[in-house]
């Protein structure tokens, strides 16, 4: 199976880091998106240099934890970032 | 503002006498009240009909508030801030979160009073503007904190807060603190810890009314409010309490854990 890259997030994005966290304003300027310390991670990786298994395993050893205990949570980050539009939709 | 009635007017005048202009500008925007009862209060963003004194008082004080909340060439956000030893904080909450009754608390216990409504700052220069206008005192919140003084309203008393014997901030305003209000559980005891930049930054941005004039702009400027600052959640159930715990913490030297 061929996972397709997370990213990168899009040019028209604005951010901001505040002591680790990322926050985000749409495109369209109309949401400003707060993400938690978790969330901020996988922004970081989802630079279009990585697929969905690659991110999971680089938290998963960053966490210490199993991927199975991430990999649900990181698939709905990445789709929430989808849904607010700050990244194409990989699929 | 433009008022009829002289008894009417004195009151209005007397409660807004710290926010009267300074130069003979012609004001962008006017407050008329017609009448000497029953009242008619109207500006370009308010209207209404007093059929009471009390009801024209506070008729006239939001025709005013709402005029400037909405016409405000500021970034505002809902928020109390006042100000001690050089200390400035600043508290956001929606309206009915309590900021009034914890103004009342703090004034009480020596801080100066720069609003109970707004924490104002310019587009382009980020310069923090006050706005003290008369405070709206619940009775509830009398009667806890010993109100006697002001007009009268229905369920509510209007006063400056030199009615209560403290002074005005003097500015600069840069916040050095923000502090969150939390009554979600109840507590017997009030108790000030830290809450990460981002979420003092959210509640800042959730209670701005003019920050979709430029939303990226308005995230800027209030992400470096938080920056300069420290941010606090402060849960309490009593406002005397919460005012004391603030004083002893912010003004006493008091070390807490570094935000995180």
């Amino acid at each position: 199976m061929i996972h397709p890259v997370i990213g990168p997030i899009l040019e028209a994005v604005a951010t901001l880091e505040l002591d680790g966290r990322i926050v985000a304003l749409t495109p369209d300027r109309t949401d400003v998106v707060f993400l938690n310390d978790t969330a901020s991670d996988v922004w970081r990786l989802a630079d279009g240099t990585r697929n969905l298994p690659q991110i999971v395993a680089e938290l998963a050893e960053a966490y210490e934890v199993s991927h199975d205990v991430i990999a649900d949570d990181v698939r709905a980050v990445i789709d929430r970032f989808v849904g607010s539009g700050l990244i194409a939709d990989p699929a | 503002m433009l008022i009829e009635d002289a008894r009417l007017r004195d009151a209005v005048r007397h409660l807004w006498a710290d926010c009267l202009s300074t130069t003979d500008d012609e004001p962008d925007h006017v407050v008329r009240v017609e009448g000497d009862g029953p009242w008619h209060v109207a500006s370009d963003a308010y209207s209404e009909e007093a059929a009471t004194f009390p009801a024209a008082v506070a008729g006239a004080c939001a025709a005013v508030n709402v005029t400037l909340a909405t016409r405000t060439p500021l970034l505002a956000v809902h928020a109390a801030v006042l100000q001690k030893n050089g200390t400035t904080i600043v508290v956001p909450a929606e309206s009915g979160g309590g900021k009034t009754t914890l103004t009342v608390a703090l004034l009480r216990a020596g801080w100066s009073y720069a609003s109970d409504e707004a924490y104002a700052l310019d587009w382009k220069s980020a310069l923090p503007f006050a706005y003290p206008r008369p405070l709206g005192v619940s009775d509830w919140t009398a009667e806890k904190l010993g109100v006697s003084a002001g007009i009268l309203g229905e369920g509510e008393r209007f006063l400056r807060a030199g009615d209560l014997g403290a002074p005005l901030a003097v500015r600069p305003l840069k916040a050095d603190h923000v502090v969150l209000l939390d009554r979600s559980a109840p507590v017997s005891e009030p108790a000030l810890g830290n809450v990460h930049r981002a979420e003092a930054l959210e509640k800042l941005l959730r209670q701005s009314f003019t920050h979709y004039y430029d939303a990226e702009k308005a995230v800027r400027l209030l992400a470096d409010v938080v920056r300069g600052a420290r941010t606090w959640r402060l849960k309490y159930a009593d406002p005397l309490d919460a005012a004391a715990l603030l004083s002893t913490t912010f003004l006493k030297g008091q070390i807490l854990p570094t935000a995180t």
